[in-house]
């Protein structure tokens, strides 16, 4: 193993060894400190690994993992640019994630655990990323749904977390299902698992394997990257600890999904694509405007998350996985920097409520307002973030949303209606992101501290605090990654940011609609903004918001369109089932109670017939023994007991003439006597 | 010494039975101890045997012939001279090879650690612990025996301190349940006989009749050549019917040239029964035979209350090893000597695998008792062994002999995981218990492992299991065409079905608040004790390494399997096509 090799495999490893230290460790005490300074590590590993591969080549690590058949399947790590870049995000957001949750967490009696658990994800998200074998990409990719599984639940005291926690996995085993059929599918056509054979080996004439194939992983990216119909899990998982939602449910975990789509780009056939951009065009539309009506900061940008996430389909959908990762990298910063500004926030609203405070939720923004006041460093942080959510320019979020949306442009341009469509969808949500944003902004960091107005809050009300330095700090951070400068020189030079550049994916040229794109996206920007603004800001449009909120419309909104209970329907039938299935007496137990029965009858024959006759017999038997007893005691007894005693009345006849020592001569002398008869007799 | 190791493995838990009957009374808290020693003994021998199998050996694999079989004993037993019908001999033989390697390591396993957990019992202890050790030594007979009827003998011997172990130790229903498991069994192991008389009926050993003929002096001295000869003069006759030797040797019914030729069970047999070959009816009864052992839906339901009945060690038993003969008896007998039965009802087969997948699942999803659902859930998991068995590739049996395994492992942890409360409390509805996380940390710890470990939460034994049988049942349609691809992808919703059931159950026990339906439990749940963890920990490492290193078990199994695989696929075709053409 060379110095690469080392470098690459502590800065892999660390993360888990941090995980199994803690593990075996008894107390709370230190937890963060092992598992920061782990994560530390491995960021500056994975800063050299970065520099090595952008410059050099890819590293690759492989073994031999088993053998079946005739095939050997072996455990191979390989480490491209598409690999290192995230492997970069993913360990500094984690690193973030740390050293927040080493305060916001500070007091919990399971702070081990939690950061054993946090360990263990960001090594498995590692996996995801390296592994060139799919069934270890599998491997990993479902033990960071079991790292979620247990985040989501970490309060396990409480109901509605565990049952998230659980929801969440059994609908993203729906999805997985789907990647193991293309995994057998891949398999089975082309002969091998890895990812870097198969993208010389893949035939595009096979093409039903491949629609099986590409069905297969799309659903797998359904399923972790919350898209329509299974995004329903995302907005639950919330129910989490908040540091958590940043990492796994914001930032790395759920872009697992679009990484499979990136990475197998090569095996989906058009129609395969077109599905992925509807999938992602429809989720990016309902998301966006499902986050208009929450309340909950946390469901808002869960919302959001999922809206994101279809953007990153659809960059997927028109054939541009480049603009995709982009995204999916510049996404990753922002929203792990509004998720922990989020639990800033909620954090030091739990400070302002007191016992007696009914009907209070801290994360409810209807309570909260003109936080900037208060905590002015979150509000710095926060708002950069939420520019690069909506897509300001001079942040990231505009050079990548662009990327995407451009790409959109240019396969609607081609006039195929379902593009067309798809872009409308696209620009509409990108208003709605607009909007949601501005409102978010307005109801936590403007306006009137809602809480004021409680009736019974007020009272007792203590006025929100700044939080600590290892909360803020990490919030301006991400902000500050939100910046254009980190991607491209020039702000608004979306489609050959130098990230694009190194990933040698497969692109599309947007040169033709590169100014349109610009204006479009900067349009519907202002808006959606402009709207928002002018509402909630300038309290406009009073009447009308008025009449929206007791619409339909707005319940539609703020149910996510009733998927959940349909859900919920189709759960309720499913168990309805089971139990009647279970219950349904079968018909083999008919069969054993006949033959019980009938065994019953011959045993009562058994008593009647054949037992008399037994019965009789021991009867009889018990009579000839009692007889013998009897026999046995009076008569026998008797006899033995007559002649000891007619020889005790013989020896106290001879005893008492004579003395002591005659009475044993006379006693050999009887026994002589006996002997002689004896002797007498038998001859 | 090392001639009798298999001897040992079998006799040293039968001798244990003999030594606790007649130990005097005031032995009798002894009787567990000597339970474990002798168990123990065994783990030691097969771990030994295991360590000195040469898995990746070219000729040592075992299956096709007697010689390749290692630490091979063979001895004369039986021979019964039958006049003018030749001779029937019946041969001591045992042997290990990679069908049957696996079982006999997971036996001892398995044994073990229901011996510790059988320190529960308290009462009529010699009784229960004299039966148990005769089931641990009749099981390994079975996976031992290379010969039908020793088999056979094995087999019904097992079934005997099964019946009388969840009878008299068992819950409150137990005599049902104990004569519905009897019956069941006992159907299957008729169809059995009487394949297997049929079978000896129609199959000779060439090796002795050649030595009756005269053409060797001693079996030492028969060569291939001379097999060779006798199978010539087999076909054309030229053998008197007395001087045939009738053979229960299991791989000599292997060989179609040792058939009698127009014998009831050979290739050339005109014999019909329903309508179909006799060939296929006999594969057919005997796959029934093991199948309602496995068990496959719709002949598993004797499992569920057998389950719920056995008190905890016995579960462990049941469900970690004695499942398991049937997938061992499907391939060791079915499928080798009716490779022909294997190709024709193949789809049947696999179709039976997907449902009992699905519908082992899907029940367990509704069942309300802790136990009964891991019983479900058994049948759920014998359903993958089902269909990697199906689909006759080498991914597929490996996969199913994995699938077998691992499910020992496993489910002997979530049936004790089921009796450490079953213990504590004696009751096992799921609606008694919620939140227990609090009160019972460790134990939550180790459901949970076993838990994600059924479900086949990849890192676990039971993920590269599933893996395994859907790589093999898939590909099969390209390889030889037997299982259809829309059944694997249908199958793959058991991986969703068995997440449900799973989580839900975890979510309703051990998660949320603490609460019990009756108050006065409370005191009675302690956290698990050191015994407990002794028996859980074992286990829960094996299937963790497995699930990673998937090799250590992998290199034992796989020679044995691709010369399976070969002889199934092609053999059985070839005696397929015997059989039209007759």
């Amino acid at each position: 193993m060379n110095f690469l090799e080392t470098i690459t495999s502590i800065t892999l490893l660390s993360p888990l060894i941090g995980a199994l230290i803690l593990f075996f460790r008894k107390e709370n005490l230190y937890s963060d400190k092992i598992a920061t300074t782990l994560i530390g590590l491995s960021v500056v590993g994975n800063l050299c690994v970065f520099y090595y591969t952008w410059n050099y080549s890819p590293i690759v690590l492989q073994d031999e993992w088993f053998l079946l058949g005739q095939h050997s399947f072996k455990a191979t790590l390989k480490i491209d640019q598409l690999s290192s870049m995230l492997l970069t995000m993913v360990s500094i957001v984690s690193l973030f994630v740390h050293i927040f949750s080493s305060a916001y967490m500070q007091g919990d009696p399971k702070y081990k655990k939690y950061f054993t658990l946090l360990g263990l994800f960001t090594f498995s998200m590692f996996g995801v990323l390296v592994s060139d074998n799919l069934i270890m990409l599998y491997l990993f990719w479902e033990l960071v749904g079991f790292c979620s599984y247990m985040l989501i639940g970490f309060w396990r005291e409480k109901n509605e977390a565990v049952k998230a926690a659980k929801k969440a996995f059994v609908l993203n085993r729906i999805g997985d299902a789907g990647f193991m059929v293309a995994i057998i599918t891949l398999y089975s056509t082309f002969g091998t698992v890895s990812i870097e054979a198969l993208s010389t080996e893949v035939d595009q004439l096979q093409i039903l394997p491949l629609y099986i194939v590409g069905i297969g992983v799309t659903m797998a990216a359904m399923g972790k990257s919350a898209q329509l119909p299974l995004s329903v899990w995302l907005p639950d998982a919330m129910q989490g600890p908040t540091p958590v939602s940043a990492l796994i449910h914001a930032a790395t975990m759920v872009a697992a999904g679009i990484y499979l789509l990136a990475r197998c780009f090569f095996v989906l056939p058009a129609e395969i694509q077109l599905l992925i951009g509807i999938i992602g065009g429809l989720t990016a539309f309902l998301g966006a405007f499902s986050a208009l009506s929450q309340n909950d900061i946390k469901r808002i940008l869960a919302y959001s998350t999922i809206s994101q996430l279809g953007y990153m389909m659809i960059g997927i959908g028109v054939g541009d996985p480049e603009a995709s990762v982009f995204h999916l990298t510049t996404h990753a910063f922002f929203k792990a920097g509004l998720f922990l500004g989020a639990g800033s926030i909620i954090h030091s609203m739990h400070q302002v409520s007191c016992d007696i405070c009914k009907g209070f939720d801290p994360q409810d923004i209807r309570w909260m307002g003109n936080l900037k006041q208060y905590m002015p460093k979150t509000f710095i942080g926060f708002s950069i973030c939420l520019a690069g959510l909506m897509g300001l320019p001079f942040t990231s979020g505009f050079l990548s949303k662009d990327a995407i949306l451009s790409s959109l442009l240019v396969k609607a341009s081609t006039g195929s209606w379902e593009w067309i469509f798809l872009a409308l969808l696209g620009f509409t949500a990108a208003a709605f992101t607009a909007f949601y944003s501005i409102r978010l902004l307005y109801q936590v960091f403007f306006g009137k501290l809602g809480i004021a107005n409680h009736k019974v809050c007020k009272d007792c009300l203590v006025l929100p605090k700044e939080v600590n330095v290892r909360m803020t700090m990490p919030v301006i951070l991400l902000g500050a990654f939100t910046l254009w400068f980190f991607y491209a020189l020039s702000p608004f030079e979306t489609s050959h940011t130098w990230l694009q550049n190194g990933l040698s994916l497969a692109t599309v040229d947007t040169e033709s609609v590169h100014t349109l794109g610009l204006f479009l996206s900067i349009g519907v920007v202002v808006l959606g903004a402009g709207g928002a603004y002018l509402i909630y800001f300038k309290d406009a449009f009073a009447s009308l918001k008025k009449q929206l909120k007791s619409s339909s419309l707005h319940k539609l909104s703020y149910n996510f369109a009733y998927l959940d209970k349909g859900y919920k329907l189709g759960v309720k039938t499913t168990l309805f089932t089971a139990n009647k299935l279970e219950n349904i007496p079968h018909a083999d137990e008919y069969f054993v109670g006949v033959t019980i029965h009938t065994s019953e009858f011959v045993r009562g024959f058994d008593d009647k017939v054949v037992d008399f006759f037994v019965k009789l017999f021991a009867v009889v038997n018990v009579v000839f023994g009692h007889m013998l007893a009897w026999f046995d005691k009076v008569i026998v007894d008797g006899i033995v007991t007559l002649f000891t005693k007619v020889l005790a009345i013989f020896g106290d006849v001879f005893r008492k003439p004579q003395g002591e020592r005659t009475q044993s001569m006379i006693a050999w002398s009887i026994f002589l006597l006996l002997i002689m008869v004896l002797v007498l007799w038998f001859i | 010494m090392s001639q009798l190791l298999l001897t040992l493995l079998v006799f040293t838990p039968i001798f244990g039975t003999l030594v606790i009957l007649l130990l005097p009374n005031s032995f009798k808290d002894l009787f567990g101890k000597i339970t474990i020693g002798i168990n123990s003994f065994q783990l030691i021998i097969a771990s030994y045997l295991m360590m000195g199998y040469e898995g990746l050996s070219e000729k040592m694999n075992g299956i096709l012939s007697l010689d390749t079989f290692q630490y091979l004993e063979k001895s004369e037993w039986i021979v019964l001279n039958l006049g003018t019908f030749g001779r029937l001999s019946a041969d001591y033989t045992l042997g290990v090879d990679g069908l049957s390697n696996s079982m006999i390591l997971l036996t001892a396993i398995v044994m073990v650690i229901g011996a510790i957990s059988s320190l529960e019992i308290k009462t009529k202890r010699r009784g229960f612990y004299a039966l148990y050790l005769l089931l641990s030594g009749t099981i390994m007979g079975c996976f031992l025996a290379l010969d039908f009827f020793l088999f056979y003998l094995f087999f019904e011997f097992m079934l005997l301190p099964m019946y009388f172990l969840i009878g008299i130790w068992g819950g409150k229903n137990s005599e049902y349940a104990s004569i519905k498991f009897f019956i069941y069994t006992l159907v299957g192991s008729i169809f059995i006989l009487v394949i297997m008389i049929a079978l000896a009926a129609s199959v000779i050993d060439p090796i002795a009749t050649a030595v009756q003929l005269g053409l060797a002096e001693s079996i030492q001295q028969v060569t291939p050549d001379i097999i060779e000869k006798v199978h010539v003069m087999l076909v054309s006759g030229e053998i008197e019917q007395s001087n045939l030797v009738r053979t229960f040797s299991l791989v000599h019914m292997m060989d179609a040239s040792n058939y009698i030729p127009n014998a009831i069970l050979s290739l050339d047999s005109g014999a019909m029964l329903f309508g179909t070959h006799v060939r296929f009816v006999a594969f057919l009864m005997v796959f029934i035979g093991f199948a309602i052992k496995l068990p496959v839906v719709p002949l598993h339901t004797w499992l569920p209350d057998a389950h719920v009945e056995a008190p905890t060690s016995i579960s462990v038993v049941l469900a970690g090893i004695l499942l398991k003969i049937g997938g061992y008896g499907m391939l060791r007998i079915a499928y080798s000597i009716f490779p022909d039965g294997a190709h024709h009802f193949a789809w049947y087969i696999a179709l039976g695998g997907v449902i009992s997948i699905l519908y082992g699942a899907f029940v367990a999803l509704g069942t309300h008792n802790l136990k009964r659902m891991i019983a479900y859930s058994s049948v759920s998991h014998m359903g993958f062994v089902m269909l990697g068995i199906a689909s006759l590739t080498a991914e597929g049996i490996s996969g199913a002999i994995f699938q077998m395994f691992s499910h020992g492992i496993i489910s002997a942890a979530l049936f004790l995981i089921a009796g450490v409360l079953y213990y504590r409390t004696g009751n096992l509805e799921i609606e008694n218990y919620s939140g227990l996380s609090s009160k019972m940390p460790r134990y939550t710890m180790l459901a949970t492992i076993a838990f994600f470990a059924s479900l086949g939460l990849p890192g676990f034994s039971g993920f590269m299991a599933e893996l395994f049988v859907f790589l093999g049942a898939f590909n099969s349609s390209a390889v030889n065409n037997l299982v259809p691809r829309w059944m694997t992808i249908v199958a793959t919703l058991g991986l969703v079905l068995s997440a449900a059931y799973y989580l839900w159950a975890m979510q309703r026990i051990f998660l949320g608040k603490y609460h019990l339906k009756d108050e006065s439990m409370d005191e009675k749940l302690k956290d698990l004790t050191k015994r407990e963890l002794l028996m859980l920990s074992p286990l829960a490492v094996i299937t963790l390494v497995l699930g990673i290193y998937p090799k250590l078990l992998i290199n034992l199994i796989e020679g044995s399997v691709t010369v399976f695989v070969e002889f199934a696929n092609y053999v059985g075709l070839d005696y397929i096509k015997a059989i039209i053409g007759a």
